[in-house]
This record gives structure tokens, sequence and C-alpha cells, in this order.
């Protein structure tokens, strides 16, 4: 089994990407179409989370699948298309953050507007997921990125560890921390939403 | 398992990220600990929320249009950067930091220079005060009758050499050099350079500027040069 098999797509009755990529690299934009419709909304979701903007999200998208249209030749199919994608994707972020601490450091916002969007997006959900929402963006990025791709994505350790190109014990203790980071959050809120609600506490379900 | 272990691992307890035996540990002291079950219910109830509670967004409908022409107007052998953002401000602020490192190091380098600059810049030649003390008219009277013997000249040169603030040792050495370039006989050459040490020493009285001229020289090779002087 190569390190890619174990991330590929499980999808019964479906082309595989790696199949899907040979047809890009000949020249197929079918297959790449379905291919971005296969990630973009994950990766949208992602970087959406990690921005806090809907333009610059959809911008570094954007950029990600041309990128993989364009370097589709340097797409080694022993590894996981998804750990390709996702690393592009991740790197364009990285890139992204960096240019915009550069720009605060000369004093220049640029997520002035993300908060408009999202108070926006929070109306027309439940309470409790703005304010998820809002706990998931104070956490520092490094432990936001693995918390993202780890429990909204449902990554593997192992593959965030290949995307991410750090070692796997980094990956779990960040996970963690990001996870007691949010417990510690939410909390007092959701004490306050379910006193409230008045609702009757769930049982636990041991598993 | 203790309570502190217990209450780390809730999350991945209901992210079944456990081992069959941690699970079966964490699921017995939970029965047992009514605190961490507490717990236990608010982390179930945080992790539900992540993941149902979080809204499925979506890039705009005309994404993949939109996607889909970028691609087209692709150039197909040339791979062109396509920069996102054609404000070129970033591209500044690249230059910036080079700048910044274009500061750093010229700023080592004259730090450097100054620094070699001082080391190895020559001290500035201070001749000592001439002082006439300890040199008695004997002295001034052999410098000046120079038909004298060897033992004397010797002891006279010996004297000179140490009790001299004009480094005469320094003077001989680089006349000795001097007059071997020239190729002059062996005995020719200690005689010419005794006249002109005798003339040029007598006296004492001799301005300051003609002193440093002519008897602050460097020392270039003090021991070999002085073996071969062996009068």
């Amino acid at each position: 089994m190569t390190p890619g098999d174990q991330f590929e797509s499980r999808l019964n009755g479906q082309v595989s990407d790696k199949e899907l990529m040979e047809k890009v690299n000949s020249d197929d934009t079918s297959a790449f179409s379905i291919l971005v419709d296969r990630y973009k909304v994950r990766l949208f979701n992602l970087v959406y989370r990690l921005l806090q903007n809907r333009e610059e999200a959809e911008d570094i998208l954007q950029e990600t699948f041309l990128r993989v249209y364009r370097e589709r030749e340097s797409y080694d199919p022993a590894y996981a298309f998804s750990t390709w994608i996702y690393t592009i994707t991740l790197n364009l972020c990285r890139n992204e953050l960096k240019r915009r601490k550069k720009f605060k450091f000369f004093g220049i916002d640029l997520i002035k507007n993300s908060r408009e969007h999202t108070t926006q997006e929070a109306k027309n959900c439940n309470p409790l997921s703005s304010t998820l929402e809002r706990a998931i963006h104070s956490l520092p990025v490094k432990y936001r990125t693995v918390f993202l791709l780890r429990d909204v994505n449902q990554l593997s350790y192992d593959h965030i560890s290949q995307s991410l190109r750090i070692p796997m014990g980094t990956v779990k203790s960040r996970v963690n921390r990001a996870r007691l980071m949010l417990r510690d959050k939410l909390k007092p809120k959701m004490k306050e939403y379910h006193e409230l609600s008045k609702s009757s506490p769930l049982p636990i379900q041991l598993l | 398992m203790n309570c502190r272990k217990a209450r780390r691992c809730l999350f991945s307890y209901f992210k079944n990220e456990l081992s069959e035996e941690e699970k079966a540990e964490v699921k017995l002291h939970l029965e047992g600990c009514p605190e961490c079950a507490r717990e236990a219910l608010e982390v179930e109830r945080i992790a539900s929320l992540v993941e149902e509670s979080l809204e499925t967004l979506t890039p705009s409908p005309d994404f993949n249009q939109k996607l889909l022409s970028q691609v087209q107007r692709l150039p197909s052998e040339e791979v062109k950067e396509i920069r996102r953002t054609p404000f070129s401000l970033t591209r500044i602020l690249g230059l910036e930091t080079k700048i910044k490192w274009a500061f750093a190091g010229s700023f080592i380098v004259i730090i450097l220079a100054s620094v070699l600059w001082l080391t190895h810049k020559r001290a500035p030649i201070r001749p000592e005060p001439i002082s006439r003390e300890g040199q008695t008219a004997e002295d001034l009277q052999l410098v000046n009758q120079e038909e004298r013997t060897d033992s004397l000249y010797r002891e006279f040169l010996r004297r000179l050499m140490e009790e001299s603030q004009f480094k005469p040792k320094t003077y001989v050495i680089e006349n000795l050099k001097l007059a071997g370039s020239r190729g002059v006989d062996g005995m020719e050459k200690l005689e010419d350079i005794r006249r002109r040490f005798i003339i040029e020493t007598a006296g004492y009285g001799v301005d300051e500027r003609r002193m440093r001229s002519n008897y602050v020289l460097p020392v270039v090779s003090t021991q070999k040069a002085s073996a071969k002087v062996n009068y």
C-alpha cells in the first residue's frame, strides 16, 4: 500500500482522485471540474474559517485549483491527491496570514469587514453555532488549523501530519490543546445557554 | 486512571480515537466519578456541537465558471505566475526586507572595516624626548674621533645601544641591509656603517625631525640581522 492510498476517496462507484488527475494531465477539463466539485466545499470552509473573509477565501480557493491545474504534471501519484491539494491550500493560507501580519504592522487592517460576514451568517443559524464560530476564530492560528483539519474536515492525524509537514505527535498534542482551549471558552456559554433554554441535559451516551 | 488523565482524553473518547483498552479505562472511571461524568457531559455537548452545528458554507455559485475561464486562459506551454493581487505593495514589502538585510550587511561591513582600520593603523611615531642625561663628554668625544681601536668602538656601540633613545640598533640593521643590497664587501660594509653611524649620531644635537626620519625605522628581523652584526 503506497502512502497515498489510505487517504483516497473511498466513495463507491466513483472514479478515484488519481484517475481523475491522470485525465487532467491529458488536458481533460471535465475531469478537473469533477475534482473541483469534490474538494471545493470542504476547502472553502477550511479557508474561510482560517481567514474569516469570504472573498479572500474564494480567491485562495481559486488560486489553489489554478495551481493544481498548472502544476498537474508535478503531481506525484505515489501520494494522495488530497494531501497534495491540502498542502497547497494551507501554504496559500499561511502566506495570506503572513501578508496580513505585515499589513497590520503598517497599520492597515485587512480584515475589517470580516466581522460583518460572521454576523451576517450567524443570523440565520442557531446562536450556539455563532458562539462556536467565534470561539474557533479566537484560537491561535496553529491550533485553529489542526483543529479545523481534524474535527471539522475530519482528516486523519496521519493525513494532517503529511499535509502540514509536521510530526504526528505534534499534530496530536496541538489538536488536544485546541480542543481543551475550545472547551474552556465554550463551557460558560454552554451552561448559560442550557440554563436559559431549560432543556434537560443529554444523557451521556457511553460508547 | 486518575481524574486528570481521564479529563484530558475525554475528547478523544467521544471522537473514538482511543484504543479499546483506553476506552474501557475511561468508561470505568466515568462510572465511578460523578465529577468527571459531569465534565464528560460538557465535552460531549461541545464535541457534538462542533460536529453538528457548524454551518457548511459554499463558495459563490459561479465559482466553477470563473475558475474554468481562468484555466482556459492559462498558457498551455509556458508556466506563468498568476498574481492574485495585482497591487504591488507586497512586492514592495518584500523589497523592504531585502533593503533591511542590505542595510544590516553594509553596517556590519563598515563596523568590521573601521575595527580593522583602528587596530592596524600604525601607531604614531613619538620619539622619546631627547635627553642628555647620562651622556658624558667622554661619549661625545668617542663619537667624534673616527680613528678608534676596535675594543673602544665596540664599547661605544654597546653603550650607545643600551642608553640611546634613538634606536641605533634599528638603524644599524636597516643600513646593513641596504649595504648588503648594494653588494659591498663585508669589511667595507661595516666600515661604511660605522662611519655613517658616527657622523649621524654625533653630537646628539640634530633636530627632532631628522631624528625621526633617520633613526626610527621599522625593526625587520632583528634577531637574524643582529646575529650577522658581529663586531
